[in-house]
C-alpha cells in the first residue's frame, strides 16, 4: 500500500486495529478483550501473534520486528512502541 | 531384517533426507538466497556475542566455532554433510593442513554453485549421508543444519530414533579415533512434536521434522562423547529477523527474483521462526562431540576446545 493510503496512527487506532484483529483470531468481541493483559493471557499463540504483527505492518506501512512481541506483550503497550516509531521510521511500501 | 532395513525399504530414497523436500525448500534461485542471507552466504544460526554484531561478524564467528569444535587445525581430510553454498569448504579450501575436503548436499542448485567455484581440495556430491560410502577415513566431521532434514513427520519415534542412530553410527565409523564431529540443528523446545505449525511443515520445510536435545543425546549413546552443548535459541531469532532485514531492504529486487508469493512465504517464515525461538517452542543446538573408541592414545587426549574459543 502507498503511503497516502496509509491510516493515521494514534495509540487509538493501533489499539483499535489490534483489538479488532484479535477479536476476529480468537473469535471474541472486542469489547471483551483486556488490551491491558498479556498476550499469554489473552491466548494467543505464536501463529496469532505473527499474524497480529504482519497485520499491523501491512495497514501500518511499518516494519515491525518480531522482537517487539516480547518487549511489548500487551496490546496497550504495543500500539505506543508502534505509534511513537511512526514518527521516526519511514512508512516503507508494503504490499 | 533389521528395523533400519526395513525403513530403509520402505523410505527408498527418501530415508534419511528427502530430496524432493530439500528441492522445495532450497532449490529456488541461488541469487534470491544470496540477496536474503548477505556476503556470508550462510544458512544457519550466526553465533552473536555482543549487541553490536552485525551477520557476518556472527556468522565467521559460527564457522569458527564449528572449527574449533570438529578440531579442524590438525585435521587432513574433513567430511562436511549439508554443505550449502560452500562457506566452510571454501575456508577448509584454503587451510594449508587440509588435503581433502568433501561436501554433501541434495540441493542441484548448490552442487552447481560450488562446482563453479574451482575449489581444488573440495569434492562436492549430490548425495545423502545415508548412501555414501567413503573409502578413507575423515579426522573431522561437520554437519551444520542438515540434522533437520533427516527424520520426517510420517515416522513414529523409534523410526526416528534408528535414522538418527544410523546417522552417528556411520559418522563414527567415518571418523578417526582423535577425530570430532561437530553439529549444529535446529530441536524441539518446550512444544510437542504433534504441536508442529501446519504451515511449517507443508510449506517450508515438508519431510522434515525436528530432533529434541534427548533424541541427540541419547543417539549417540555408547558412539560419542558430548564435550560441549549449547541451546543458542536467540542467536536464531537474530539470524532471522536480519535476513528480514536484508529481505525487506531489497524487496523489489527479491520479488523480481523469486516473485512476491515466495517473498510472502520468507517473511512469515522468518517471523514465525524468529517467535518460535523467542518463546523456547524451538531451540538452537550446537555440539562438539569425540568418538567413544578404545585407543587409548585418543581417549586420553585432553579436550582442546570447550566452546568458547575466540575468533580466529
Amino acid at each position: 500500500m502507498s503511503a497516502s493510503r496509509s491510516p493515521v496512527l494514534t495509540v487509538d487506532s493501533v489499539r483499535q486495529h489490534s483489538l479488532l484483529f484479535l477479536a476476529k483470531t480468537l473469535h471474541t468481541d472486542p469489547g471483551k478483550i483486556d488490551a491491558d493483559a498479556d498476550f499469554d493471557r489473552l491466548g494467543l499463540d505464536s501463529v496469532m501473534a505473527v499474524a497480529l504483527i504482519l497485520d499491523l505492518e501491512e495497514w501500518s506501512g511499518l516494519d515491525l520486528e518480531p522482537s517487539l512481541l516480547f518487549e511489548y506483550p500487551t496490546i496497550n503497550e504495543l500500539a505506543r512502541y508502534v505509534t511513537a516509531s511512526a514518527s521516526e521510521q519511514p512508512r516503507a511500501n508494503v504490499a | 531384517m533389521s528395523k533400519v532395513t526395513a525403513l530403509r525399504r520402505r523410505e527408498e530414497h527418501k530415508y534419511g533426507g528427502s530430496p524432493e523436500g530439500i528441492k522445495h525448500h532450497y532449490d529456488i534461485g541461488n541469487e534470491f538466497w544470496r540477496l536474503m542471507l548477505g556476503p556470508s552466504y550462510t544458512y544457519s544460526a550466526a553465533l552473536f556475542a555482543n549487541p553490536n554484531d552485525d551477520l557476518e561478524t556472527a556468522q565467521l564467528r559460527k564457522i569458527n566455532w564449528h572449527l574449533n569444535s570438529a578440531k579442524v587445525q590438525d585435521a587432513a581430510s574433513v567430511l562436511e554433510v549439508g554443505c550449502g553454498w560452500g562457506t566452510i569448504l571454501t575456508r577448509l579450501n584454503r587451510l594449508p593442513n587440509v588435503r581433502r575436503a568433501v561436501g554433501l548436499t541434495l540441493s542441484q542448485a548448490q552442487a552447481d554453485y560450488l562446482n563453479g567455484l574451482g575449489l581444488d581440495k573440495v569434492e562436492v556430491r549430490v548425495e545423502n549421508w545415508a548412501s555414501y560410502e567413503p573409502q578413507e577415513k575423515f579426522d573431522s566431521i561437520i554437519s551444520i543444519g542438515a540434522f533437520e532434514h533427516f527424520a520426517k513427520p510420517d515416522e513414529t519415534q523409534a523410526e526416528k530414533m534408528l535414522v538418527y542412530r544410523d546417522f552417528f553410527e556411520r559418522c563414527h565409523r567415518w571418523l578417526s579415533p582423535r577425530g570430532r564431529l561437530s553439529l549444529q540443528t535446529i530441536a524441539f523446545g518446550n512444544m510437542k512434536r504433534h504441536e508442529a505449525n501446519e504451515f511449517m511443515i507443508t510449506e517450508i520445510y515438508p519431510e522434515s521434522d525436528l530432533p529434541y536435545l534427548a533424541d541427540v543425546v541419547n543417539a549417540v549413546d555408547g558412539l560419542f562423547e558430548v564435550v560441549a552443548v549449547r541451546n543458542d535459541r536467540f542467536d536464531y531469532a537474530r539470524s532471522y529477523d536480519e535476513w528480514l532485514k536484508n529481505l525487506r531492504s531489497r524487496r523489489a529486487e527479491a520479488v523480481s527474483l523469486a516473485g512476491e508469493e515466495q517473498v510472502q512465504r520468507f517473511e512469515r517464515f522468518y517471523k514465525l521462526g524468529s517467535v518460535g525461538f523467542r518463546m523456547g517452542k524451538i531451540n538452537l543446538l550446537r555440539f562438539c562431540l569425540r568418538p567413544i573408541t578404545n585407543d587409548w592414545r585418543a581417549t586420553g587426549e585432553p579436550v582442546k576446545t570447550d566452546g568458547s574459543m575466540s575468533l580466529a
